[in-house]
This record gives C-alpha cells, sequence and structure tokens, in this order.
C-alpha cells in the first residue's frame, strides 16, 4: 500500500521513529555477535571469572537445567499443554541441532531460514520448559523475533557473497533496531526498580552474595576486599537506573554504552550469569549508526604515514564506521569546501555521522572511541591533561610526516554514506 | 539513522508522508510489542515474579522446601523428593549426610520460586500421587535478604494443590 497522505507532527515522528528507511548494517552486525552469544549458550563456553577453567563443549549437556529436568518433569503453561514435549532423546538432538543453528546464524549462511527456525524452536522450548525461568532466555527472545523479520543477512554473512551486489543498495525499515533498543531500556529500567530497595541501598545484598559465595573468581575476592558492599550495589544500582536515558539520548549514548560495558565485564568477571553479560553488550550494536561507513576520515593521500595509519584502524574497524577519503581526490574535495587546504594538510580530519567536523587528536579520538578493543581506552583520552598533551604529540607528528610517497586513491562508491556524512558537515560546526 | 526528526516534517502543521507498504500490520506488530513488554514487566513488580519481569538479583531468597500428601483422612504424609528428578534437579536434592532440612539460594524473588513450587506440585499430583492423597502441599522455610548472622527465624508458608 503506498498511500500519500498528509499527516500530523506526531504521526510524522511515529513514522520517522519506526518506518525510516535504512541500509541495516548494524543488524547484520547484530546477527554476527548475538550468534556468537548464541554459540557461547550452547557450548557452555562463559564466565570470565573462569576463565582458565572455561572449555567448550560441543554440544554441553549439562548447563541447559531443563534439559535433565524435561527427563521426569516440566511446567508447561495450561494454554500450551497440547503442544508435544521432546523426550530426552529429542531434547538431546535439538540441543545439536541448537548448535548447527548458531554457527549458521553467526556466518550468515541460509539466513531467511536459519534465523527465523531458531528464533522458532527457541520458543517452543523456552515455553515447554524451565527456559522461561532464566532471564538470559528471555533476552534472547526478544532478540531473536526482530532479527527474524529482518534482512540481517544482507552484509556480512556467506549469504552476502553469494547473492546478487545490487541488493545491497536496498533499504528497509528501522522496525527491527528500534524494537531491540527499546528492550534493551526496558531491560535496564525494571532491573533498576526491583532492586530498588533496602538490600541494594544498603550493600546487604552484595554482602550476602560474598557470604554465598556468589562472588567468584580473583576479580569477584579482589572487590569484595577493596570496595565497601555500599558501594558496589550503588555503583550498580545507579549504573542501572541511568542507563536506559542515557541510551535513548544521542547525546550521551557512547558514555552510557561505556559505563553498560563496563558493568557488563565487572558482572561477568565476578559472577555467574551464563551468557546475560555478552548478550547485553552485543545488543548495543543496535545503538550504533545503522550505516556502515559513515564516518568519514579524510586524510592526505600522499602521505605514508597515513596509509600505514589506515590500515591498523581498518584492522580495528570490526564494525566497519570508518570511510577513508582521500582530500585530494576533487570528488571528495568539492564537498568539504568549508575545510582549507591548509587545514587539510596540516592534520586528518574526520566528520562524524552527523557531519561534526573532529580534526586531528580529535578525530583519532573519536575513531578509537568507535572500535571495540579501543573503545573503553579511549576515553582515557578526555581526561585532563591528556588531550592537551595528545594535541601537542599529534602535531609534533603530523609536521614531522613524509609526504614524498605517492599512492594512489581508493575508489569511493559514489552512493555509499560518506557522500551524505560530507553534505551534512558543511552545515555542522567546526570543533 | 538521523538523530532528530528532519526540519521538513514538522513545519506547517502538516506534512506528506508516505506510508510503509503494510504500515497497519506493522503498526499493529508495534503496539503488541509495546504492551507485551511494558505489561509483563508491571505485571512481574504486581505479583512479586521476576519472570519476564527483569527483577534478577533484586533479593536474596535462602529456601528449603517440605513436601506432604495430605490423605483423605487429615493425616499428612511426608514425602521425600528424588525418585522423579534427574540432572541437576536431582543434584540439588540434600546430598548423604545433610539431613533433609538443606537450604539452597534463589535470586528470582519469592512469586517466581512459589510458581516454581506449585508447578512442580502439580507434576507430583497428576503423576505421582498415591491413591488415598487427595492434595500436596510444600512448606516453604524461606529467609528473605538475610545474613547468616542474623539469628530472625525463617517465614513459613505453605503451598497446595490444587489450591485450597
Amino acid at each position: 500500500m503506498s498511500d500519500k497522505k498528509t499527516v500530523s507532527p506526531l504521526v510524522a515522528s511515529w513514522n520517522w521513529f519506526w518506518f525510516e528507511q535504512i541500509r541495516p548494517h548494524s543488524l547484520c552486525l547484530l546477527r554476527i555477535f548475538f550468534g556468537f552469544t548464541l554459540f557461547l549458550k550452547f557450548t557452555d563456553a562463559t564466565g570470565l571469572y573462569r576463565i582458565e577453567r572455561i572449555t567448550v563443549k560441543l554440544p554441553q549437556r549439562e548447563a541447559w537445567p531443563i534439559s535433565e529436568m524435561l527427563n521426569a518433569w516440566y511446567m508447561p503453561y495450561p494454554w500450551l499443554g497440547w503442544l508435544p514435549a521432546p523426550s530426552p532423546f529429542w531434547f538431546a538432538r535439538l540441543e545439536e541441532l541448537f548448535l548447527i543453528l548458531s554457527v549458521l546464524f553467526t556466518i550468515g549462511l541460509f539466513t531467511r531460514i536459519v534465523v527465523p527456525l531458531t528464533a522458532f524452536l527457541f520458543t517452543y522450548v523456552f515455553f515447554l520448559s524451565q527456559w522461561n525461568f532464566y532471564h538470559h532466555m528471555v533476552v534472547f527472545l526478544c532478540a531473536l523475533w526482530p532479527l527474524a523479520f529482518s534482512p540481517c543477512g544482507r552484509f556480512y554473512s556467506v549469504d552476502a557473497l553469494l547473492a546478487d551486489p545490487a541488493r545491497k543498495r536496498e533499504t528497509t525499515i528501522i522496525l527491527p533496531i528500534r524494537m531491540i533498543q527499546i528492550v534493551v531500556c526496558v531491560i535496564y529500567f525494571f532491573t533498576f526498580v526491583w532492586k530498588f530497595n533496602s538490600g541494594w541501598f544498603t550493600g546487604r545484598i552484595m554482602q550476602i552474595f560474598h557470604e554465598a559465595g556468589s562472588l567468584r573468581g580473583p576479580v569477584g575476592a579482589a572487590m569484595s576486599e577493596m570496595m565497601s558492599y555500599q558501594a558496589l550495589s550503588l555503583g550498580t544500582l545507579i549504573i542501572e537506573g541511568l542507563l536506559p536515558f542515557g541510551l535513548l539520548f544521542p547525546a550521551t549514548r557512547r558514555i552510557s554504552i561505556l559505563f553498560g560495558v563496563v558493568l557488563h565485564l565487572v558482572i561477568d568477571l565476578t559472577m555467574a550469569v551464563n551468557t546475560y553479560s555478552y548478550q547485553m553488550m552485543a545488543l548495543y550494536i543496535v545503538f550504533i549508526y545503522p550505516e556502515s561507513g559513515a564516518t568519514v576520515a579524510l586524510y592526505d593521500g600522499r602521505c605514508g604515514m597515513c596509509r600505514k595509519s589506515r590500515r591498523w584502524v581498518n584492522i580495528l574497524d570490526w564494525f566497519r564506521r570508518v570511510t577513508w577519503a582521500d582530500f585530494r581526490d576533487p570528488q571528495v574535495r568539492a564537498m568539504v569546501p568549508q575545510l582549507t587546504d591548509d587545514k587539510l594538510d596540516k592534520e586528518m580530519v574526520v566528520i562524524d555521522c552527523t557531519g561534526k567536523i573532529l580534526p586531528g587528536f580529535y578525530g583519532w579520538r573519536y575513531l578509537l572511541s568507535s572500535f571495540p578493543l579501543t573503545f573503553i581506552p579511549s576515553f582515557l583520552m578526555y581526561i585532563p591533561p591528556i588531550p592537551w598533551i595528545g594535541k601537542w604529540i599529534y602535531k609534533f607528528i603530523a609536521d614531522r610526516r613524509n609526504r614524498s610517497c605517492q599512492l594512489g586513491t581508493e575508489d569511493l562508491d559514489p552512493n555509499d554514506a560518506w557522500r551524505r556524512t560530507l553534505a551534512l558537515s558543511q552545515a555542522a560546526p567546526d570543533k | 539513522m538521523r538523530e532528530k526528526l528532519p526540519e521538513n516534517y514538522s513545519r506547517g502543521g502538516g506534512l506528506n508522508y508516505e506510508m510503509p507498504r503494510g504500515g497497519i500490520f506493522k503498526n499493529f506488530v508495534i503496539v503488541i510489542f509495546l504492551v507485551t513488554l511494558f505489561g509483563l514487566s508491571i505485571r512481574s513488580q504486581i505479583v512479586n515474579e521476576s519472570r519476564f519481569g527483569w527483577g534478577m538479583f533484586s533479593r536474596n531468597i535462602e529456601y528449603m522446601i517440605l513436601y506432604q500428601w495430605v490423605n483423605a483422612d487429615g493425616s499428612r504424609t511426608l514425602y521425600k523428593p528424588g525418585e522423579e528428578l534427574q540432572g541437576k534437579a536431582r543434584q540439588l536434592l540434600p546430598k548423604k549426610g545433610e539431613g533433609r532440612e538443606v537450604y539452597r539460594n534463589t535470586r528470582y524473588d519469592i512469586g517466581t520460586i512459589r510458581r516454581w513450587i506449585h508447578g512442580y506440585l502439580g507434576y507430583l499430583y497428576n503423576n505421582a500421587r498415591p491413591t488415598d492423597a487427595i492434595a500436596v502441599e510444600a512448606q516453604f522455610h524461606y529467609f528473605l535478604d538475610q545474613l547468616k548472622s542474623d539469628p530472625t527465624p525463617p517465614v513459613i508458608e505453605v503451598i497446595s494443590y490444587p489450591e485450597k
């Protein structure tokens, strides 16, 4: 139905929020990372607190409590009583099937069948067993269904290698991303509400966890010795309370993701929470700009050092955030008339997906905060006097770089996100 | 993803907007999604059951459960679970020498464990009921957020199947 009509701003906002047309790179990245958490689930390779003892079981049988419980009894919902429950034999076959599906899911082979089938089978076992008591299982469910109805295999998949390249130009609605964004915010909000009790305010709950042996591993032991129980519980409470709002607003999103990642790493280093921490960290991908290559790094194509830097950065750029554009390329140069030759010659300029211009040190800091491996350390570059020292070091190196190396320019895709970013930058403020 | 609504969307009190294909169905899905997500989360708060409500680790409950058959004459027969349990469920039973009254931990709040017990009682009643039993009961002893040094006695609840 294609019906052009005039609607109120409220309806337009609603439609824009849920139905904006995008190219779904971030959904495809989510498929990879979330698929990997599925793989971890079905092999029991989880728990940083026991990192030296982790073994991969193909498939693992014991960590699914319900698999054994199903041998004897289970608790189907009355309205699902008509569904046939798998016998222990078939449950074991299902485990093996899930393991295979998680691999196909991650690499993106037969995605159109594999992702819905995984979601369907997962839901079947979820409602027929005690899986529905486990929160990380609910998180799987909440993410699997939006992925099942999205083109999450269009990029970064084996399917993408086999498919018609023209399909990559097609756009899709943002709906699955929005759904998962809301799920993540709701999880944090209600987790916070649940913990809004005296046990968490006073730190008593952490003391109980410690007494019960729930704070595990060397980090758990060190934390319970070095920090007060109240500091630990209040810290958790504050982060979980702020995250839903911080993630919601673009201005606070990066710092919120930082706190979220740190929180989940600490939880996984100190407690047995199965795949929950990895799932939540993977889900943060829905908060990044959906289209890859929308951050533009304008570099000097004559500079050998710039070329080397680009190579290193590309290794770190797992989410394919950055498009490298030689500012000496006439079509690129024409799109950034607000930047002078002198400025571009002196330092590398990064333009973020909103069109904001970040020169030199600020550009590098932004790039490093866009890559998974350098994401956490990059925030140290905000702490004084590191920005001041960083700018000085950047200038020192930039002034001494070798410009004699003549290199060919990259072929830029004329329809890619970089073009829109450069257009946006013409109206955006300089750093 | 633009981070704010494009300007032309809000100009002049109205605008031209092309509805996505299947817009009505998609809007219906969105409404169902939001109602389910928020509805289940709020329900879990009301019934104190963390399932689907993201209440993990909110409280610590140490609990112990004693099961008994309620006979037609009103007498009780203690029932030791175990024969029907396997794997991890069996591992959670008291080990040799631990006696019957072994406390376990959960962080899924009190409503969840009540539901869990109720489900198990339902299974017992329908699959392992002695001929003269008319119901099955669980004595649920628990400490809520209690340190080991705290001398307060446990709270005791009785959960029956079928419910009285």
